[in-house]
């Protein structure tokens, strides 16, 4: 009989012969083949069953086969053939089982085996190899066969395409290792709590966390058991009340006492909420993640920073941190000092460039600049402002650092107002001080350079001395020669007579003129005793006549009173005063020489005439120092040698007493100079008035 | 008359020496004249001398010392000095010791002459010289 449709699957075996009677072992549904000849009824129900059947193999979305012990296919649905590429049953027949098919997954002889031995394998998975060569996942049932003999005579089986699952399998086999090494990798233990039983699921990382074994109970209060005995209440309160009462999430840093060696531990849990349609928590799936280190790091900033605080607010001086333009921090010295509160301090608009004097504005800005870049600096001085305005000169040392894991500037600010100020004094001080010896050294140099003058004139005093002395000797001798010749020439005519006289004449000039310089030069010792002034004035009229020109007017009262000098040097200075009185009345006129009491005024140069007259010209000259103390109390008496000559003019009358001046063609004008430090020498002085073309008045003053 | 008045000049500026000399023997003293110390003792020891007038500032000798080499040998010997430093401590030493006085320089030949004139009438009367 043919087959009345044209089936894909060609089996041979189950080509329907007339006379071969197939022995197959009844499976559920389906009908037993009998290929009975003589009923066609039963053959046509046979045929139909047949066809259903072969429909059914046909059209299996799973693949069907039978394969021989030997390795031959000997029937494979369309399925299957999809399933391992092949397109024709033909070219599948030729594979050999043995040979290839199979991967190492497991070698056929042990499919052999196992289906030998229990007639059956249920779920076998394994790897096919398709006709290109790349391999399908399948899972395998197959049964045994066996012939009439009980010999296998072939294996019937189904085989599913398990590669997507097998795949998906795999993909989410690798998503759990990434997983759980990601969790690994983090410390993150996870669990799962079904709330309904409390029982809670962990993975291995968490018990490691918890250093719990598999027989750990891990209920609710297994979990409170771990817990650190201080937070446990706080966290059982949390859960219940905050997770499961309200429905918030879990998250919280708790310590446990870790099971396996006790240890002290800080975990962060987190945990998130599962709901039913009607809203109440399911589950809860989260996480646990061994924080202790980081705890502990942070504990230990925590007091390292306390310690800096502390260190800090002992500081006699200013410690800030200015983080990007913000104080973050001022110790208690900062507060103090700079008179603001910690809430200004730290609030955000508080501008720091406010504590900065003006002057120093500039300067910090380019400081503060350079440090935002990255530069450090040596310490350098600026000054602050207080709150109150006061000004406060300092030192800043600053560093860039790490606070609150941001770039910052730490300074050091030392005040330095106080050292300032005394720099400032010592430095004025120094001034002072170089002033001071700038001065004396001045007054040093110009006592140096009178010392020297005066050695100098010690040395030219000497050697007029020297000059002058010698110089007599010569002069002796004109002196003797001319008296020689007037002797033994006693009526020589006149012509020679008269230069006997000249030569006489100069011959005391000279000798006028030495007297002077030796006079100069070096004082005689000075012999003081009781003068009376009408004996002085006679002897100096005597010794140095009044051409008869001149009339002399004397005005000396008897009650003048002695005075304390040296008579010799008084008529001296006296005559002196005479000749040059007379001198300047070269035509004649009147010499008054008169005499007084008058009182003697602390002031120097100052004395008050009685009664004043004319114009007082202080003699320079060092007064005060030659008067005694006896001289200031007592009195002075003051002889005037007035002329009626041509006067002295205003410029000369400064010129006057200085040695070398004079007006005079003849001598070399020493005479007032000697004169006085006649005067001086004797605790006196000498003044002068003049009247150009009236006269003038010298006065020699001595005291009583 | 003064023949008998011997005086011995001595100065070591001849020309002092010699004016002087010249002067007093027109005055009519019998004069000597020596340039230095050395010189007048030399004099003394052999001529009549009665007035011995002498320069302080000699090299060989002062005059000072002059006079009092002559104490033991002369001594009525009158002695004055002439000198042009009249500061000389020396001089007032030797008033000390006795000499009459000192002439300053340039000498003032009147008031010399004067002084030997009144010493004249002293040494006239002296029984040693006679």
């Amino acid at each position: 009989m043919k087959p009345k449709k044209k089936l894909a699957v060609k089996s041979e075996s189950l080509k329907p012969k007339k006379s071969v009677a197939k022995v197959v072992s009844p499976q559920p549904g389906f009908p037993l083949v009998n290929d009975i000849p003589g009923h066609i009824q039963v053959e046509e129900t046979l045929h139909q069953s047949d066809e259903q059947y072969r429909s059914l193999v046909e059209n299996a979305t799973i693949g069907i086969y039978r394969t021989t012990p030997q390795g031959r296919i000997i029937m494979a649905n369309t399925a299957l053939m999809r399933m391992i590429g092949y397109q024709s049953f033909d070219e599948l027949a030729q594979r050999d089982l043995t040979q290839e098919g199979y991967e190492p997954a497991y070698p056929r002889t042990d499919f052999q085996r196992r289906i030998e031995q229990e007639r059956e394998i249920s779920g076998l998975e394994s790897a096919w190899k398709r006709k290109d060569g790349s391999t399908i996942f399948v899972r395998e049932s197959a049964r045994l066969v066996r012939d009439a003999k009980n010999l296998p005579l072939y294996y019937e089986g189904t085989v599913e395409d398990i590669t997507e699952r097998k795949q998906a399998e795999e993909a989410l086999k690798e998503s759990e290792n990434d997983l759980r090494e990601s969790q690994t990798i983090a410390g993150l233990g996870s669990y799962v709590l079904d709330i309904s039983s409390g029982s809670w699921k962990s993975s291995d990382l968490l018990d490691q966390v918890f250093g719990i074994d598999d027989t750990y109970e891990r209920s609710v209060d297994g979990w409170s058991a771990l817990i650190h005995p201080h937070d446990r209440a706080m966290m059982v309160d949390y859960f219940t009340n905050e997770v499961l009462g309200r429905g918030n999430p879990f998250d919280k840093e708790y310590r446990i006492i870790r099971q396996d060696d006790q240890a002290e531990r800080w975990v962060h849990a987190l945990g998130k909420l599962e709901f039913n349609a009607k809203g109440q928590p399911l589950k809860m799936h989260g996480t646990i993640q061994d924080i202790t280190g980081r705890k502990q790091a942070e504990v230990a900033l925590q007091e390292s920073e306390e310690k800096f605080r502390t260190l800090a607010d002992q500081s006699p001086n200013m410690i800030f941190i200015n983080k990007k333009g913000r104080i973050v921090y001022v110790n208690v010295k900062c507060q103090e000092l700079l008179g603001y509160g910690l809430e200004e301090f730290y609030a955000p608009d508080f501008d720091f460039y406010k504590l900065i004097a003006p002057d120093s504005i500039s300067l910090i800005r380019k400081f503060y600049r350079e440090h935002q870049k990255g530069k450090e600096f040596q310490p350098y001085e600026y000054a602050l402002i207080t709150k109150d305005g006061n000004r406060i000169e300092s030192i800043n040392a600053s560093k860039l650092i790490r606070f609150e894991d941001e770039d910052a500037i730490l300074g050091v600010v030392t005040d330095i107002t106080e050292r300032k100020r005394v720099e400032e004094q010592v430095r004025k001080l120094n001034a002072e001080l170089e002033q001071r010896v700038e001065e004396r050294t001045r007054e040093l140099q110009d006592a140096q350079e009178q010392l020297v003058r005066q050695e100098k004139l010690a040395v030219l005093g000497q050697l007029a001395g020297g000059v002058g002395h010698e110089l007599r000797n010569p002069l002796g001798v004109i002196n003797s020669a001319v008296y020689y010749l007037k002797l033994v020439q006693p009526d020589a005519d006149k012509k020679i007579r008269q230069y006997h006289a000249i030569i006489e004449q100069e011959v005391r000039n000279a000798d006028k003129i030495i007297t002077d310089l030796l006079d100069f030069a070096r004082i005689k010792s000075v012999e003081r005793e009781a003068v009376s002034i009408p004996e002085l004035v006679q002897g100096v009229l005597n010794r140095f006549p009044v051409p008869r020109s001149v009339d002399v007017v004397l005005k000396l009262p008897a009650s003048l009173p002695m005075v304390f000098a040296d008579l010799r040097q008084m008529e001296q200075v006296l005559g002196n005063l005479t000749v040059n009185a007379c001198q300047a009345m070269a035509q004649g006129g009147k010499l008054t020489i008169s005499a007084r009491v008058v009182v003697p005024v602390p002031v120097r140069g100052v004395v008050v005439p009685v009664p004043a007259r004319g114009v007082v010209v202080p003699v320079p000259g060092n007064h005060l120092g030659s008067l005694s103390g006896r001289d200031q109390q007592k009195g002075m008496v003051a002889i005037a040698v007035k002329d009626t000559g041509t006067g002295i003019s205003p410029e000369n009358m400064k010129k006057l007493f200085e040695p070398l001046f004079t007006t005079k063609i003849k001598g070399i004008g020493l005479g007032l100079a000697v004169s006085r430090k006649l005067a001086e020498a004797n605790g006196g002085r000498i003044e002068v008035k003049s009247e150009p073309g009236k006269g003038s008045t010298f006065t020699l003053i001595l005291p009583v | 008359m003064n023949e008998s008045i011997g005086i011995l000049v001595v100065d070591d500026n001849r020309s002092i020496a010699r004016t002087l000399a010249d002067i007093l023997d027109v005055k009519g003293f019998k004069v000597h004249a020596a340039y230095s110390g050395t010189e007048a003792l030399e004099i003394l020891k052999n001529q009549h001398v009665d007035i011995l007038l002498t320069d302080v500032r000699m090299p060989d000798m002062n005059g000072v010392t002059l006079f009092r080499a002559t104490r033991k040998t002369h001594p009525h010997l009158t002695t004055f000095l002439m000198t042009a430093y009249a500061a000389d401590d020396i001089i007032q030493q030797g008033m000390k010791e006795g000499i009459k006085t000192v002439f300053t320089k340039p000498l003032d030949i009147d008031f010399l002459l004067i002084m030997f004139t009144a010493y004249k009438g002293i040494l006239k009367k002296d029984p040693l010289t006679g």
